[in-house]
């Protein structure tokens, strides 16, 4: 750095500065924003501006001037704050897997239990009018419910007659299969749309195969360990009930948790850039537009249409 | 303690000089006092890094707070206006709003507990919030538009479930009952109910006003502040 012409302040008793950048044989090499417009100023060339002969670079778009010698930067330990915060916030997506997984495990198994009360009542009550003809005694009123103990061979050979008397299996679905299945869209939805913008770097194909995990995880548990519940030999009306309905939840749950993934994940970005287009004030949208830059939209400026009070 | 920051030219110290913005490009510029070198100061990227982690945080706590108000307002307008005027037609036998007009003598006698006073009370209260609210922090958003979203919404809500059983009367009429009878049967005090809600929203709005006022003669008087230091500091070098 050369000495510098006076400033303002001191120009009264000297000759005024010249008007004019004076040239220098270099150029910008590298990326560089502009820091009014964002205007890559890669090629431009360095000059020495007339008030304080900094060395200097003019954006073309907007004229703003951008100052080569800076201040440098504080050692090491902007690179260890930048470490320490990526690292908490792939443990805070951690905790978002572990969060996804637990509501839908749960209300996975809820869709089963919920759906099974009313076929399990007649399962039980079915079995109980076969011990009646068998031994002939009057048909026991009370005793019958969800955790009546069933002969495995007798369900093995009734399971198919039991679920034709009812109807079959869709007719089992009620209010209270749609009370789990309610939640569950919500949730699915809400973190679908939460992977798709904490993701923000990846495609959205991958993001979709990453939320996946968690349901997928918690859908093969249940399928896996109620397939299981029928092969003990503690078999009881409600495993009985389960097990049936098994081949008919599973894959609409399933469907059901595919179909809101797809939605939310690839509508989620969207969704997140209406709510804070909706919930912050012009002013505050610019600390998230990386929302749209990321998407390669343009950031959203203040209302146009507002007329500004004087 | 400030960080270490020396001429380029003649190695004077100039971590102690204020980097004020300069008249000409609004640069934070420190002039050397011994060699009369300019050069511009940066923001430390670790600072800046947690200022632009604050405002992004800042940004997200923001959403949460208009979120939860929003549900909050909402949720409890569909609850203070089914419950006004559940009052109004199982304690009073009447309309809500024709209730104030009405001779109290001439009411029901045998009516218990002034809930329907409660419940009117607390619907303006609501209101008064709900229009402060629309005013100041939803100001960036069409006036209009929020106010018929905030009174729509549990207004709609409500409706569903006589118009549900309006359709199960009308067409069904076998099998479980759609919607709700009562709520059917109370349609015009929902609606008186709803339509009070909407007057005491507009009576929030002079609050908001009010308030936006004194904020921006605060801000105002808070960056004249900045300015004359600035001017100040100009002043001084």
């Amino acid at each position: 750095m050369t000495d510098a012409t006076p400033t303002d302040s001191t120009a009264g008793a000297q000759p005024a500065p010249p008007q004019v950048d004076t040239p220098t044989p270099h150029t910008i090499r590298t990326d560089r924003p502009c820091a009014r417009c964002g205007f890559n100023l890669f090629g431009q060339p360095i000059v020495r501006e007339p008030h304080y002969n900094l060395t200097a670079a003019r954006c073309p778009e907007c004229g703003q001037l951008a100052a080569l010698q800076e201040y440098p930067a504080l050692g090491k330990w902007a690179d260890r704050w930048a470490k320490l915060l990526a690292a908490l916030y792939v443990l805070f997506l951690v905790g978002a897997l572990f969060a996804h997984f637990g509501p839908t495990l749960g209300l996975t198994i809820g869709v089963l239990e919920n759906s099974n009360n009313e076929l399990a009542y007649v399962i039980a009550r079915d079995y109980q009018a076969h011990l009646h003809s068998l031994a002939q005694g009057p048909m026991p009123n009370n005793g019958i419910g969800s955790w009546t103990p069933i002969d495995q061979d007798w369900w093995a050979t009734n399971r198919a007659r039991i679920l034709e008397s009812v109807g079959g299996r869709y007719a089992m679905i009620d209010n209270a299969t749609y009370a789990m299945w309610f939640p569950l869209t919500l949730i699915t939805f809400a973190f679908a749309v939460f992977w798709s913008t904490a993701l923000l770097n990846t495609r959205r194909p991958f993001a979709f195969a990453f939320a996946l995990v968690p349901p997928a995880i918690a859908v093969t548990i249940v399928t896996i360990v109620t397939a299981n519940s029928i092969q003990n030999s503690n078999l009881n009306a409600s495993n009985a009930a389960t097990s049936a309905m098994l081949p008919l939840l599973i894959p609409l749950t399933s469907a059901i948790i595919l179909i809101t993934l797809v939605l939310g994940v690839f509508f989620g970005r969207k969704f997140t850039r209406l709510i804070v287009r909706l919930a912050l004030p012009p002013r505050m949208r610019s600390a998230l537009s990386v929302l749209w830059t990321r998407d390669n939209l343009t950031p959203p400026t203040a209302n146009k249409h507002r007329v500004p009070k004087p | 303690m400030p960080t270490h920051h020396a001429c380029h030219s003649c190695g004077y110290p100039l971590s102690r000089l204020r980097a004020a913005p300069d008249p000409h490009y609004n640069l934070p510029i420190v002039t050397c006092p011994e060699c009369s070198t300019s050069v511009v100061r940066r923001r430390d990227p670790g600072a800046q890094g947690f200022r632009t982690a604050w405002k992004t945080a800042r940004a997200i706590i923001y959403i949460a707070i208009q979120t939860a108000m929003a549900t909050l307002l909402t949720v409890a307008a569909i609850g203070l206006v089914a419950n006004t005027a559940y009052s109004a037609r199982n304690d009073y036998n009447a309309n809500p709003a024709a209730l104030f007009f009405t001779n109290p003598q001439l009411l029901r006698q045998d009516q218990v507990g002034p809930d329907l006073a409660i419940f009117t009370v607390l619907l303006l209260f609501l209101g008064l919030i709900t229009g402060a609210w629309i005013r100041s922090a939803l100001n960036h958003l069409n006036t209009r538009l929020v106010y018929g979203a905030f009174v729509l919404v549990p207004l709609v809500f409500l409706l569903q479930y006589g118009l549900r059983y309006w359709i199960w009367e009308q067409f069904i009429k076998t099998g479980d009952v759609w919607g709700d009878r009562d709520m059917f049967l109370g349609t015009p005090e929902i609606l008186t109910a709803s339509a009070m809600h909407a007057l005491f929203i507009t009576a929030g709005f002079p609050l908001a006003n009010s308030a936006r006022t004194l904020w921006a003669a605060q801000q105002r008087a808070r960056w004249s502040r900045r300015r004359r230091a600035r001017r100040r500091l100009r002043d001084d070098r």
